[in-house]
């Protein structure tokens, strides 16, 4: 069980540098993050894009803006738990929330600020009707066990990395690959093209291009997928596994059950504090929305500041805070 | 000013008319419009919910190594789909018609 003063739910740019403005006031951090890495979007996504609008930094690195807030809130020694993402949320009697995540670990914090940008990434799942028929009954968006797929017969979709390279590294371990894409052409990594063209002039690997994966079928479990070729028209193939691999889009998740207000997948507030409908539950960053929202990193930082202000008066109602500048203090971090 | 005809996933067709010195992409056009274009990634062609067909002849600027990455994680993807969002509004494209592809995440 974890404890903590703000219990921060997403650990991109936002999240990360409300640790420090909680620091200066001395209230300390927890950040929960579905990612396997603090940085949301920023390392995700776009790691190598510049970033030209954060003050006082004329052009950045998303990558790098990363290393340096996790550079300045570290004298603040934030606890993470990463690779997990938030699933309920409930009040307990002394009035704190008890925050559990899907793999069972329990944090208890009296003040939550979800700063959870776009929401957690999850696997897009190809629009088939049936699909969630199969899942884990011969469909996986995710390759977690390569064993899984010892001497089996798989058919995998996609252009992109993944794609690619697992067809490469499976191509070993199943009996029978065959590699649907939409195009002619892949954009992965040279090299990872040129072994997947290798793979397939050698009859390793089937290499189905100018076509799509449009139906699955089976009785209990995945038995055939339809493939659907853009001359030679659908043809029904027999496959023990299928694996989309079209990437990460973004989902509100379970926190979308909170009972929060929701406007269009964001999470309303008011701009006073950035404070939800829920008492002691915050909302930063672009994961919330009011009017004249805009969903920038400067903005969530603002956000973040504004919050812990509101959350140090409700945690001390007894006191008076007053804004001390780090020019004249310094910045005192945590011992310990 | 340059009219773009919108064709949503009802099938109903939105003339809009915007201007060609704000930079304004295509997608951003279609969300100031209030038509149901989530544009997620805020335009940097990283996800695809403005995902759209070109119905018109127009010539437009050829897809990015970017855009085209994105298209592959797409769905409903056909030979005229692009990504609003890498579609600049400027005179050349002024009568394009462009349909909604259909939601698909």
């Amino acid at each position: 069980m974890i404890e903590t003063d703000i219990l921060i739910i997403g650990a991109g740019p936002c999240g990360l540098f409300t640790v420090f403005e909680a620091g200066l006031v001395k209230l300390r951090c927890h950040l929960i993050d579905a990612l396997p890495q603090p940085g949301g979007q920023l390392t995700e996504i776009y790691p190598k894009k510049p970033i030209y609008d954060i003050p006082g930094i004329p052009d950045i690195l998303a990558g790098d803006l990363v290393t340096d807030l996790m550079k300045q809130i570290e004298p603040f020694r934030p606890g993470f738990t990463l690779g997990e993402r938030t699933e309920t949320i409930e009040k307990l009697e002394d009035g704190r929330f008890k925050v559990t995540t899907n793999r069972g670990t329990v944090h208890i914090a009296p003040v939550i600020a979800i700063a959870g940008g776009l929401g957690c990434f999850e696997p897009r799942k190809p629009p088939i009707p049936n699909i969630t028929d199969f899942e884990d009954k011969g469909i996986e968006y995710i390759i977690k066990d390569p064993e899984l797929y010892r001497n089996k017969k798989i058919v995998i979709a996609g252009g992109g990395d993944s794609a690619l390279d697992w067809t490469i590294f499976l191509a070993d371990v199943a009996s029978d690959i065959t590699l649907v894409h939409r195009r002619k052409g892949f954009r992965g990594a040279p090299d990872s093209v040129e072994k997947v063209m290798e793979l397939s002039e050698n009859g390793r690997i089937k290499l189905v291009t100018e076509a799509q994966v449009i139906g699955v079928n089976g009785n209990k479990k995945l038995e055939t997928v339809v493939i659907k070729h853009k001359e030679t028209g659908e043809q029904e193939t027999a496959t023990d596994h299928f694996i989309p691999l079209f990437g990460l889009s973004p989902k509100l998740g379970p926190i979308a059950d909170w009972g929060l207000n929701i406007d269009k997948n964001a999470i309303e507030v008011n701009t006073f504090d950035y404070s939800t409908n829920i008492e002691g539950i915050y909302a930063i960053g672009d994961i919330n929305t009011y009017p004249g929202k805009l969903k920038l990193i400067l903005c969530g930082f603002h956000e973040g500041t504004l919050m812990v202000q509101s959350a140090w008066k409700m945690l001390n109602p007894e006191k008076k805070l007053t804004l001390k500048y780090t020019t004249v203090q310094g910045v005192n971090g945590f011992e310990e | 000013m340059i009219t773009i005809t919108v064709i949503d996933r009802e099938g109903e067709s939105h003339n809009l008319t915007a201007p060609t010195d704000m930079s304004l992409n295509l997608m951003e056009l279609c969300k100031a419009s209030e038509l149901p274009v989530q544009g997620t990634c805020g335009g940097m062609a990283l996800c695809s919910t403005c995902h759209c067909y070109i119905e018109s002849e127009h010539v437009l600027r050829e897809a990015s190594a970017d855009e085209e990455d994105m298209l592959d994680q797409a769905f409903f993807v056909e030979d005229n789909s692009r990504l609003g969002c890498q579609i600049k509004l400027e005179d050349k494209i002024d009568g394009l018609v462009v349909r909604l592809a259909p939601e698909a995440e």
